[in-house]
């Protein structure tokens, strides 16, 4: 145990100074950013046709109300959390690629929950939506993090009962 | 159909969730107050050349400084104020309603005690997330240049970090990792569980 979380923290603690690097920030933040806003007003398009975006906002196009999509709004953060999280944790690699690309697709479809939730409540309630941001979402996509890891962990754990398994199966 | 391990756990962790912040959100002026005697310390004892102290007012902590700065607007020109930035508590704060959340779901025993070892051992994390907040005003983002050229780039990047680590990582990180180290049975009853799934997915091959 101590062993995973020392190699959680030294893999953290790299993989967010390196998200915070200028070139990483033009190069794959910046771009992602507008691509989740892009894939949002997409996604609300097909029951809300006022919706637009443009850059890292998302926009009704009526009101003119709106949100920036943010650091700590991208999942990336959270998707960091997840990477140092399976690569800490013994498994074959195979497994740990297999968690990472499935993990993080889960991690940012919740995202994406997250921002087109937050839109329409910032439409409705400032309040709430202050509320919903800073406080409730941050803590429901960490739970989302620690949920995808406790499956692929879950997965890995009977994957590798069943390969002990074999020999005396045959 | 029978729920699975997990997804019980995300469904109680939900609910408690939503309970426990809104029973939070009620008493957060008193649970900022370790939070601005820490900060307090923290600030005298790294920053006695240009920190006062911090003012402790409700959910708002502000760092009081010596540091000076022209008064903004035409009427007030000429005329210099100190710089005082301000951070709303609740920000770096709701660690403890998660930790609440996690420990009720995983059917933690003895609650009330751990709840309280698990406010102490945020509050570091907290302190952590309201000192970088300050020093990012004052560096990065205060309202004058001056302060923030008087400080090399490479201490800039680090404050930086620094807040970015405390506003976005500490608050919900930390609670996960208490959550694992205050509730070992939970973990244990986690493994088991997936073994035994194993086990019995064997079984049904065997057949």
């Amino acid at each position: 145990m101590l062993r995973f979380f020392l190699v959680f923290f030294v893999l953290q603690t790299v993989l967010f100074g390196v998200e915070l690097l200028s070139p990483v920030q033009r190069a794959v933040v910046i771009p992602w950013t507008e691509m989740l806003a892009l894939l949002s007003a997409w996604l609300t398009q097909a029951f809300d046709a006022s919706v637009i975006s443009h850059g890292i906002i998302i926009q009704d196009s009526v009101s003119g109300i709106g949100v920036s999509i943010e650091a700590g709004c991208n999942g990336i953060e959270a998707s960091i959390i997840l990477v140092a999280a399976i690569l800490a944790f013994p498994a074959p690699w195979q497994m740990k690629l297999l968690g990472l690309a499935i993990g993080i697709m889960a991690v940012q479809a919740v995202n994406v929950l997250r921002i087109i939730s937050l839109f329409y409540l910032l439409q409705w309630n400032q309040s709430w939506f202050e509320f919903a941001h800073i406080y409730l979402w941050q803590a429901l996509i960490m739970l989302d993090v620690l949920v995808v890891w406790m499956l692929w962990v879950r997965y890995v754990t009977k994957r590798s009962f069943l390969q002990n398994r074999a020999p005396h199966a045959a | 159909m029978q729920p699975s391990f997990i997804g019980l756990f995300l469904l109680k962790a939900i609910f408690w969730l939503l309970v426990c912040l809104a029973v939070w959100y009620l008493i957060t002026p008193y649970l900022a107050m370790p939070v601005a005697m820490l900060a307090n310390w923290v600030v005298d004892l790294l920053f006695p050349y240009w920190a006062d102290g911090v003012l402790h007012e409700a959910n708002t902590l502000v760092l009081l400084t010596r540091l000076e700065i022209p008064m903004a607007g035409v009427m007030q020109a000429g005329r210099i104020t100190v710089l005082a930035p301000e951070v709303d508590f609740r920000i770096y704060g709701y660690g403890l309603p998660f930790l609440a959340a996690l420990l009720l779901a995983s059917k933690a025993n003895k609650v009330l005690p751990k709840l309280l070892l698990g406010a102490l051992l945020l509050l570091p994390f907290q302190v952590w997330g309201v000192c970088f907040d300050w020093l990012k005003q004052v560096a990065i983002t205060g309202p004058d240049l001056y302060w923030s050229m008087q400080i090399g780039s490479f201490k800039r990047e680090l404050i930086a970090w620094g807040y970015q680590v405390g506003f976005l990582v500490l608050p919900t990180l930390i609670p996960v990792l208490l959550l694992a180290l205050m509730n070992r049975r939970f973990l244990s009853a986690f493994l088991l569980d997936a073994a035994l799934d194993g086990a019995s997915h064997s079984q049904d091959r065997e057949k």
